[in-house]
């Protein structure tokens, strides 16, 4: 059912699928709902492995009484119906998933990531507003550059100029203390 | 290896959150992937396409206020501007010119809304669509893709299913109809929130009055006013945890409590500061708030900055509450409802 997000009084099919501002029968509120097929498909019922029969059968690794249907592309382990899970195209086994998540190696499951150019950035440039601090923040963004310098970045378009300004920055801020500290001694 | 990121593609819509952070909206190949960004962190959400069951945006009013509390801010800094024993012109004319390039820029992006995506276990606010030009476009676009995917959904299999489709059987009925369970939200009427606001409004007119005249008394009313405000905005936050209070005027309470942090900061910084002026009335209280009191807001554009803000803030935030608490009253005596808690969080009532 499709509700008004205001008023949560169900829509009724006019007022679906207009492709523009339609009112809300009871608030009058303006608003638009697309909707797709999907939300009157049929919830399909979860597979469980098919008991193995005869012992020339090869069974499922983790269930060796079930039937193995088909091999992780991961690892080639035999897996049952219910152990096979398809992602992205490929069937993997649970464990496969799992290592593939918490290794990085499939980046459709990640859903965190630490930006470490931005950081540096951010640790590059703010302390300059307290002048002082930066001569301990400069050698910290000079270290996460060259640590981080091949770390992932965002899952979404980016570049490593971010890197390139925060060390850019630090290493200013550093030669603007080292002239800093020469003038003092000279004189 | 294949650069995952190239494969993602920027689509319309930003917004900030309330004190850090950005959501952003991206079409990746076979998904949306809605990202939370903060300080170099960022928190990841995707939509399959072939998952997505409806897209829903609403026009709401937010851009009107904001318009409304801009508008209303340039008005009381032109006054200042343009008051006639007033020496210092470049404070209120510099806070008038930030004022309307805001407002100017708050208009042309125009009206605003909110926008929630539905799959079969889960109802998720897509944040960076809270603009209806924005909304539409990438509604548009996204419809394109979800139909590829999907294919076309038959008017006919609307008609055929109205109420129930399959996969959801114990839809929510009209809310009149549902039986109070166990999980029931209360219904607050918001006595608690009109005292809260009614003080708010009470507070601006005595820092208004206080503009023109300085005497001990309003000082200490205003004082005596802020701190029942923070008492009532604590009872109001109880009172509509758990409870079927609407949005805007939950919203409205946490705005409150930040403005009465705000005066509780600002109301210290300002003692300490005469405080540390005249070390000798450190030890007398009584003193430093007749110090304070008799000190003219005109003389010092800080504290003239100051109150100009507390006093438009107190107004807007009082009567706009006031506004909504009246129509939240109405509907709620027209309509009265029993939500389940699954409804409080907005997104779980969407799509049932």
């Amino acid at each position: 059912m499709i509700s008004c997000t205001q008023c949560n009084t169900p829509l009724t099919s006019q007022a679906i699928n207009t492709y523009g501002m339609v009112p809300c029968p009871s608030c009058s509120g303006l608003l638009r709902a697309d909707v797709y097929p999907a939300l009157y498909r049929k919830a399909t019922a979860g597979q469980v492995g098919e008991t193995l029969q005869m012992d020339q059968e090869a069974g499922c690794f983790y269930h060796p009484r079930k039937k193995a249907v088909i091999p992780c592309a991961a690892c080639g382990r035999f897996l049952c119906s219910l152990c096979d899970v398809e992602f992205n195209g490929r069937h993997l086994c649970p464990i496969c998933l799992e290592k593939g998540k918490t290794k990085r190696k499939i980046t459709n499951l990640e859903n965190h990531r630490v930006c470490y150019d931005r950081i540096a950035l951010l640790i590059a440039i703010v302390p300059m507003l307290i002048v002082y601090i930066t001569i301990l923040t400069a050698p910290i963004v000079i270290f996460m550059t060259f640590r981080y310098w091949n770390a992932p970045g965002s899952i979404i378009p980016h570049t490593k100029i971010r890197f390139i300004l925060a060390f850019v920055i630090a290493v200013l801020q550093l030669a603007g203390w080292f002239i800093l500290f020469s003038n003092l001694v000279g004189s | 290896m294949h650069n995952a990121s190239e494969k993602y593609r920027r689509l319309p819509g930003k917004k900030k959150n309330f004190l850090i952070g950005y959501y952003t909206l991206w079409q990746g190949p076979d998904h949306l992937l809605h990202i939370f960004s903060r300080f170099g962190i960022e928190d990841y959400k995707r939509f399959y396409f072939n998952d997505i069951q409806a897209i829903i945006t609403r026009k709401t009013i937010a851009g009107r206020i904001q318009n409304f509390i801009l508008a209303g801010l340039l008005g009381l800094f032109a006054l200042l501007a343009f008051y006639p024993n007033n020496e210092w012109l470049s404070f209120p004319g510099v806070m008038m010119a930030i004022l309307l390039i805001l407002l100017l820029i708050n208009w042309f992006r125009g009206p605003t809304c909110e926008t929630y995506l539905s799959t079969a276990i889960q109802a998720e606010k897509l944040h960076s669509l809270h603009r209806l030009k924005n909304a539409q476009k990438v509604m548009n676009h996204v419809r394109l893709l979800i139909e590829q995917t999907q294919g076309i959904l038959r008017a006919e299999t609307v008609d055929q299913n109205p109420v129930h489709p399959p996969n959801n059987p114990k839809s929510l009925k009209p809310s009149s109809h549902v039986k109070p369970t166990k999980n029931a939200l209360k219904q607050e009427m918001g006595r608690a929130h009109l005292i809260m606001f009614a003080l708010l409004v009470l507070n601006g007119i005595i820092i208004t009055l206080g503009l023109f005249f300085s005497h001990i008394a309003l000082t200490l009313l205003s004082s005596i006013v802020t701190m029942m405000t923070g008492i009532c905005v604590i009872i109001a936050l109880v009172k509509q945890h758990e409870s079927d209070m609407i949005r805007s005027i939950r919203a409205m309470t946490w705005t409150t409590l930040s403005y009465v942090c705000f005066l509780f900061v600002a109301g210290y910084i300002i003692s300490m500061a005469m405080a540390f002026r005249n070390p000798q009335l450190i030890a007398n209280q009584w003193e430093l708030l007749k110090m304070i009191s008799e000190t003219s807001p005109w003389g010092n554009p800080l504290l003239l900055g100051f109150n100009i803000f507390s006093l438009g803030s107190a107004l807007i935030i009082g009567v706009l509450g006031l506004f909504l608490l009246k129509k939240y009253r109405k509907t709620n005596q027209k309509y009265p409802t029993v939500l389940t808690a699954t409804v409080r969080h907005p997104a779980s009532a969407r799509i049932s």
